[in-house]
C-alpha cells in the first residue's frame, strides 16, 4: 500500500480539461483545443509512467492507492479510493498511450469540423472515464467508471449530430450496454448483499467456498461485461457505432473501451475461478463470438464495418483466454490488439480521408500506387491481425490457443482455430479489394453521392495527410510489429495480481502440431481469399459490381438485428402502445385529471372568501375566532 | 429604574431605526427635494445598515433590557437579521420610486423595521403589543403608499380595518391572561403557566385570542383574508418587506408566547388548533393560488401557504423543531426577495412583470433572469437544489418528530398541488415566443408608455443604479438559495446553536 497523488492527477486531468475545452470550445482556435486536448492527454501518459516506476518501486505485492473519501452507513465502513496494482497498470498505459496517439491523429482527422471542440472535449472525457473505470478499488468505482466510459461512447458515437444513422446508433449502443449493465449490477447487488461489502477483496474471500453463489454473480457480471465488450449475444451494437468519426472508432470501439469486459473479468478472476461454470461461459461466449464475428466480418463491404466485425471477433479470443484460466494471455493480446487495430483503423481513417469519405471497399482497389504510406502500414496491421510470425498478433493468438488446448477445451480450441482461418480470410480480401488489382471505376467519382458514409467530413475529393496523421499510424504499427516481445514481459509483471487468490496456473506454450496446425489454417485462408478476390480472383469483378448492403445470413451477421426486431422491439413496442394508449390515459391520467380538476373547482370556489367585501372579511375572521375560543373554552 | 446606559446596547440598533427615519424626514425639510433625493436613500439604507453592525456585537449573548422587557437573546438577533435584511432589501428594490413624498414612505419602512424588531424581542405582551402595533400602523400607510392608485387605497383601508379587529383580539387575549395571571412578563406567565395545577378558563380564553390575534399577522387561513388584496395593492418592494418581515416578526413573538404560555403537560392540546389553522393556510393558500393570474397575487396565497408551513417548527416546542422554523424563513427570505426583485427589474426595464402571461417567452428574453426566477419559483415550491427543498425536509422531520400527522399529510398535499402553482410561471417563462410574440410586444409597449411619462419627472435616481441594485438583490438572494440548499448543515447547526 502507498499513497501515490499520481492516481487522482491521472483522473482529475483528463476531467478538468474536457471540462475547460467544453467550456471554450467555441471560444479557442482549433489549433489551441487540438494541442491542449493531446497535450493533457499525453502529461497523463507521463504521470502513468510515472506511476510504473513508482509502482516498480514499491516491488512484490505492492500497490499504489489514493482514498477520496470514506463513511459509514449502518455501521459499515465504505470507501471510494483509487488503486493501480499491474493489471490496472496494463490498462492505464494503453488507454493513455494509444489514446495520445488517436488524440494527435484527431488533430488532423477532425480538421475544419464545425464541433472541433466539442471532439476534443469528449475524447478527453473518455480519457477520464476509462481511467477511473481500470483504477477502480471496489465495485462502486467499477460501476462509476462502467457508466462514464458509457456515457463517453454514447456522446462520441452520436458525435455527428445531424445524421439520424449516428443519433439511431447511439442509441442502440446506450440501450444494449443498458441491457448489459442491468445484469451486472444485479450480479454485484447480489455479491454486495451476500458477502456485506464493495471492496473487491472482501467478495473475493467470500466466494472462494461459495461456488453457487460465484456461479449466479459470475454469469449476471458477464452480462454487463459482453454488451461492453460486445460479445454474443449482446454484440449488435458494435457495427452500428462505426457512425462515429474514425478515431473514435479506433480508440473506442476497437483500441480500448470495448475491452473494459476483459478487463472486468480478468479484475475480478476470483468470482470466476471459484465457478467451473462461469469459466465455461466466459469461454464459451469468447469462443462463439470469435468465430462469429470473423464469419460476419467476410461478407462486408464498408472497410469499417469489417474492421468492427474483426474487433468482436478479436475480444472473443479474449474472453476465450479470461474462460480458459489465462488472464495474462488475455491482457497481452489486448495489447497487441490496441496496437495493430488501432493501427487499421487510423490507417483506415487515412483512405477515408483522402478519398473524400468513401467507405466502401467496393469502390476501392488499386489504392497501393496512391497510397503507398497507407499500403504499408495496414499490410503491417493484416498481417498482426492475422497473427503471422513474427507480427504481435502472432505471440499472442497462440498463448490463447495453447491455454485453451493445455486446459483440455479441445471443441472451442478449434473453434479458435477455424476462426483464425476465417480471420486469415477477411483480411486478405480486405487488404486485396482495397489496395491491390484494379479499381472497378475511378474511385473519386463513382458512387459519391450514394455511397458516402461520413457526410460531414468536411469536403469532397482527394486531400493531404497531414503528418500528425500519419505519425501515430506509423508508431503503432511499428509496435505491431514489435510488440510481440511483451510476450516476455506479460506474465512475470501481472504474477503478483493473479497469485493474490491462487488463479490457476495455465500453460500457455503451445506444442509445435498446434502451431502448426494455426499457421496452416491461416495459409489455407490466405490462399483461399487470394484465389477469390485476389487481382485474379474469381468472384473479385462480381463482388466490386454488387450494390447495396450486405445480404444473405452472413452479410446480415446472422440476423441478430431482425431477430431482435421481432422478438424484443416489437413487443416492447407493442407494450408500450398499450400502456401509452390504454392504461396510462385512462388509468393513470385519469386518477391524476380529475384530482386536478378537483383542486382547480376547489381553487374558484376559494374565490368566494375573496371577494372583496370586507364584510365578508369580517365574518371569516369572526368565524375563525369563535371557532378557537370555543376550543378552548371547553376543549382545553 | 432601569439606568439607560446599561440598556443602550440592546436598544442601539432599534435607535438606529428610529433616528434613521427621523434623518430622512429632516433631510426632506432642509434640502429641496431634487437635491436631496439621492440622500434620501442613503440615509435610509445607512439606518439599516448601522442597525446590523450594533446587532452584530449582541450577538454573544442573551442580554436583556429595561428589566426584561427586550430579550436579545440569540434566538431574537437571528430575527432582528432577517428583518434588516428584508428592509435592506426592499429599500435597495424601493430606489425606483420617484414621488415627493418618498422620504415619508422611507421613514415608515424602517418604522415598520423597527416595529418588527421590537417586536421579535418583546419580553413581555405589552411590548408585543407595542412592537406589533408600531409595525402595522407603518404598513397601513405603507400599503397605501402607491401615488393614484385606487386599489392600494382600497387594500389600505381593509387591512387597516381587519387590522384593527385583530389587534383588538390581540389586546382582549392578553388582558385576559393578565387578569388571571397578574403579571405581563413572559416569565410571570411561564411560572404560572406550570405553576398551576388546574388552569382557569379565563387563563385559556386569553390564549386562544392572543393566538387568534398573532394568526392574523402570520396571515393563517381563516385570519388570512387581508392579505391577498393588501399584498397585490401594496407597492412591490413593500410586498416584499411584508411578506417576510411581518412573518417573521409575528413568528417569533408568537414562539415565545407559546414557549410561556403553554404548560407542557397540555402541549397537545394548546398548539392543536394552531396545527389544523396551518394545515389550513397550507391547503388554502396552495388551492386559491391555482386561478390567480397576478404573480404578486400568487406569492400572497404562497405566503399563506408558507406561514402554515412555519407553524410545522412548532410542534413540541423544541430547539430542533424551532431551528428547522429558523433556517425555513432564512430560505423564504431569499425566495420572496429574489422573486420580488425580478419583478422591480422587468418593471424597470419596461416590462410588466406581474400578471403571469407577461412571463411568456421571458426565458428567450433574458436567460439569466428567467432562470434566477424559475429557480426562486424552484424553492417556492420546495424542489432541490434549493433551499426550498432542504427547508421543507427539515420542517417535515420536525413535524414527525411531534409527531403531527395532520401537518405532515397537510404538507404532503399542499406541496403537491402548489408545485402547480409555481411551475405553471415557469412554463409560461419556457414557452416559445414565437406564438405570443405579438401580444407579448404588445404589452412590453404598454408597459412601457407610462414608464416614459414617469421618467419626463423630475425626480428619481438613475435607471442603471436602480437596476443594479434590484440585480445585486436578485443574486444575492439567489446565492443564499443555494447555499443555503446546498450546505444546509453548518447554517443548521449555527441556528440550533443560537437557541441554546
Amino acid at each position: 500500500m502507498y499513497e501515490s497523488m499520481l492516481l487522482p492527477l491521472i483522473v482529475a486531468l483528463p476531467l478538468a480539461s474536457a471540462a475547460v475545452l467544453a467550456a471554450f470550445r467555441n471560444r479557442w482556435p482549433h489549433r489551441v483545443i487540438g494541442w491542449a486536448g493531446t497535450g493533457v492527454v499525453f502529461v497523463t501518459f507521463l504521470l502513468s509512467l510515472a506511476a510504473f516506476a513508482q509502482l516498480r518501486g514499491l516491488g512484490g505485492e505492492g500497490v499504489l492507492r489514493w482514498v477520496f473519501s470514506r463513511w459509514e452507513i449502518g455501521g459499515r465502513p465504505y470507501e471510494w479510493g483509487l488503486v493501480l496494482d499491474p493489471l490496472s497498470m496494463w490498462w492505464l498505459l494503453v488507454v493513455t498511450g494509444v489514446g495520445f496517439l488517436i488524440h494527435l491523429y484527431s488533430i488532423g482527422y477532425m480538421a475544419g469540423d464545425e464541433s472541433y471542440g466539442r471532439f476534443f472535449a469528449c475524447l478527453n472525457y473518455f480519457v477520464f472515464a476509462m481511467s477511473l473505470l481500470v483504477m477502480a478499488d471496489n465495485f462502486l468505482g467499477l460501476v462509476m467508471g462502467w457508466t462514464n466510459v458509457g456515457l463517453a461512447s454514447y456522446m462520441l458515437i452520436g458525435f455527428y449530430i445531424r445524421k439520424p444513422s449516428a443519433n439511431a446508433a447511439q442509441m442502440k449502443a446506450y440501450l444494449t450496454n443498458m441491457v448489459g449493465e442491468v445484469f451486472m449490477l444485479a450480479g454485484i447487488a447480489v455479491a454486495v448483499i451476500r458477502y456485506g461489502s464493495i471492496t473487491f477483496d472482501a467478495v473475493f474471500q467470500g466466494v472462494q467456498a461459495d461456488p453457487g453463489w460465484a456461479t449466479a454473480i459470475g454469469l449476471l457480471i458477464l452480462g454487463g461485461a459482453a454488451a461492453k465488450s460486445a460479445q454474443l449475444p449482446l454484440h449488435i451494437w458494435l457495427p452500428d457505432a462505426m457512425e462515429g468519426p474514425t478515431p473514435v472508432s479506433a480508440m473506442l470501439h476497437a483500441a480500448t473501451m470495448v475491452t473494459a469486459g476483459v478487463y472486468a473479468v480478468a479484475r475480478l478472476y476470483p468470482i470466476y475461478q471459484a465457478s467451473e461454470t462461469a469459466m465455461t461461459a466466459v469461454a464459451t461466449v469468447g469462443a462463439l463470438s470469435a468465430l462469429a464475428g470473423a464469419l460476419a466480418a467476410t461478407r462486408q463491404y464498408d472497410i469499417k464495418k469489417v474492421l468492427a466485425y474483426s474487433t468482436m471477433s478479436q475480444i472473443g479470443y479474449m474472453f476465450l483466454a479470461n474462460g480458459v484460466g489465462a488472464h495474462g494471455a488475455a491482457a497481452f493480446h489486448f495489447l497487441t490488439h490496441a496496437f495493430f487495430k488501432a493501427a487499421l483503423f487510423l490507417c483506415a481513417g487515412i483512405i477515408i480521408h483522402e478519398l473524400g469519405g468513401q467507405q466502401d471497399i467496393r469502390r476501392m482497389g488499386g489504392l497501393r500506387e496512391k497510397m503507398p504510406f497507407a499500403f504499408w502500414t495496414f499490410l503491417v496491421g493484416v498481417l498482426a491481425l492475422i497473427g503471422l510470425p513474427p507480427f504481435a498478433g502472432f505471440f499472442s493468438k497462440d498463448e490463447i490457443l495453447a491455454a485453451a488446448l493445455n486446459e483440455g477445451h479441445y471443441f472451442l480450441f478449434a473453434l479458435g482455430v477455424v476462426a483464425a482461418g476465417l480471420t486469415a480470410f477477411y483480411n486478405t480480401r480486405l487488404f486485396s479489394l482495397v489496395f491491390l488489382g484494379d479499381p472497378l471505376e475511378a474511385p473519386a467519382k463513382s458512387g459519391k453521392r450514394k455511397h458516402r458514409r461520413e457526410e460531414e467530413h468536411h469536403d469532397h475529393g482527394h486531400h493531404e495527410t497531414p503528418w500528425v496523421m500519419k505519425a501515430p499510424v506509423a508508431v503503432l504499427a511499428a509496435l505491431s510489429v514489435v510488440g510481440g516481445a511483451f510476450v516476455l514481459a506479460v506474465d512475470p509483471y501481472l504474477h503478483p495480481v493473479f497469485a493474490r487468490f491462487d488463479a490457476r496456473e495455465v500453460h500457455v506454450h503451445a506444442p509445435v502440431w498446434a502451431m502448426a496446425l494455426i499457421l496452416g489454417v491461416a495459409a489455407l485462408g490466405i490462399w483461399a481469399a487470394w484465389a477469390l478476390y485476389g487481382p485474379r480472383g474469381s468472384r473479385r469483378q462480381a463482388e466490386q459490381r454488387s450494390v447495396g448492403a450486405p445480404a444473405g445470413l452472413l452479410g446480415r451477421a446472422f440476423y441478430f438485428d431482425e431477430i431482435y426486431e421481432l422478438f424484443v422491439y416489437q413487443p416492447v413496442l407493442a407494450l408500450a402502445d398499450l400502456v401509452g394508449h390504454y392504461a396510462d390515459p385512462r388509468g393513470v391520467d385519469g386518477l391524476v385529471n380529475g384530482l386536478a380538476r378537483m383542486a382547480y373547482g376547489l381553487g374558484g370556489r376559494l374565490g368566494w372568501l375573496h371577494s372583496g367585501y370586507v364584510r365578508r372579511y369580517g365574518l371569516t375572521l369572526v368565524i375563525g375566532l369563535v371557532a378557537v375560543l370555543i376550543y378552548f373554552a371547553f376543549y382545553v | 429604574m432601569p439606568n439607560f446606559a446599561e440598556n443602550l446596547p440592546v436598544l442601539a440598533p432599534l435607535l438606529a431605526l428610529a433616528v434613521g427615519a427621523l434623518g430622512v424626514l429632516v433631510l426632506d425639510l432642509v434640502l429641496p427635494a431634487r437635491r436631496g433625493y439621492g440622500w434620501w436613500f442613503a440615509v435610509a439604507l445607512a439606518g439599516v445598515a448601522l442597525a446590523a453592525l450594533y446587532t452584530l456585537p449582541l450577538l454573544g449573548g442573551n442580554r436583556t433590557a429595561f428589566g426584561g422587557a427586550l430579550v436579545a437573546d440569540r434566538f431574537g438577533l437571528f430575527f432582528w437579521l432577517v428583518i434588516l435584511a428584508a428592509a435592506g432589501a426592499s429599500l435597495l428594490l424601493s430606489l425606483s420610486r420617484s414621488e415627493e413624498d418618498a422620504s415619508g414612505y422611507l421613514a415608515l419602512l424602517l418604522w415598520a423595521a423597527m416595529g418588527m424588531a421590537v417586536l421579535a424581542a418583546a419580553g413581555n405582551l405589552m411590548v408585543v403589543f407595542l412592537g406589533l402595533e408600531i409595525l402595522s400602523l407603518a404598513l397601513y400607510v405603507l400599503v397605501a403608499f402607491a401615488p393614484g392608485n385606487r386599489i392600494a387605497w382600497e387594500a389600505a383601508l381593509k387591512y387597516f380595518l381587519l387590522g384593527a379587529v385583530a389587534a383588538g383580539f390581540l389586546l382582549f387575549g392578553f388582558a385576559l391572561i393578565y387578569g388571571a395571571v397578574g403579571g405581563v412578563g413572559f416569565d410571570q406567565i411561564a411560572d404560572y403557566a406550570r405553576g398551576t395545577a388546574e388552569l382557569p378558563r379565563i387563563y385559556k380564553l386569553g390564549v386562544g385570542l392572543s393566538l387568534t390575534g398573532f394568526a392574523f399577522k402570520l396571515a393563517l387561513v381563516p385570519f388570512h383574508v387581508w392579505a391577498p388584496d393588501a399584498y397585490e395593492g401594496a407597492p412591490t418592494p413593500v410586498t416584499a418587506f411584508m411578506s417576510v418581515g411581518t412573518k417573521a416578526a409575528a413568528f417569533a413573538a408568537m414562539a415565545r408566547f407559546l414557549v410561556a404560555a403553554v404548560p407542557p403537560q397540555a402541549q397537545t392540546a394548546y398548539l392543536l388548533p394552531l396545527g389544523v389553522l396551518a394545515a389550513l393556510s397550507m391547503l388554502v393558500g396552495a388551492l386559491a393560488a391555482i386561478r390567480q393570474e397576478n404573480l404578486k397575487r400568487i406569492l400572497a396565497y404562497s405566503g399563506i401557504s408558507h406561514a402554515g408551513y412555519l407553524i410545522m417548527a412548532l410542534p413540541g416546542l423544541t430547539e430542533e423543531g424551532l431551528g428547522a422554523g429558523l433556517f425555513y424563513l432564512a430560505g423564504y427570505l431569499c425566495m420572496n426577495m429574489a422573486l420580488f426583485a425580478g419583478m422591480v427589474y422587468l418593471r424597470q426595464v419596461g416590462e410588466d412583470g406581474e400578471s403571469v402571461a407577461s412571463y411568456t417567452g421571458l426565458l428567450y428574453r433574458r436567460p439569466a433572469l428567467a432562470g434566477a426566477l424559475a429557480l426562486a419559483l424552484f424553492a417556492l415550491a420546495g424542489l432541490p437544489p434549493t433551499v426550498g427543498f432542504t427547508g421543507k425536509f427539515l420542517l417535515a422531520l420536525a413535524a414527525i418528530r411531534g409527531e403531527a400527522w395532520l401537518l405532515l399529510g397537510a404538507l404532503i398535499l399542499a406541496t403537491g398541488v402548489s408545485a402547480y402553482v409555481y411551475l405553471r410561471v415557469v412554463a409560461a417563462m419556457a414557452r416559445q415566443p414565437e406564438k405570443v410574440r405579438r401580444s407579448a410586444a404588445a404589452e412590453v409597449a404598454a408597459a412601457a408608455a407610462p414608464a416614459a411619462g414617469e421618467g419626463a419627472a423630475a425626480l428619481g435616481l438613475p435607471d442603471g443604479l436602480i437596476r443594479g441594485a434590484a440585480g445585486a438583490v436578485l443574486v444575492l438572494a439567489v446565492a443564499g438559495m443555494l447555499l443555503l440548499g446546498v450546505l444546509p448543515g453548518r447554517v443548521l447547526a449555527a441556528l440550533t446553536g443560537l437557541l441554546g
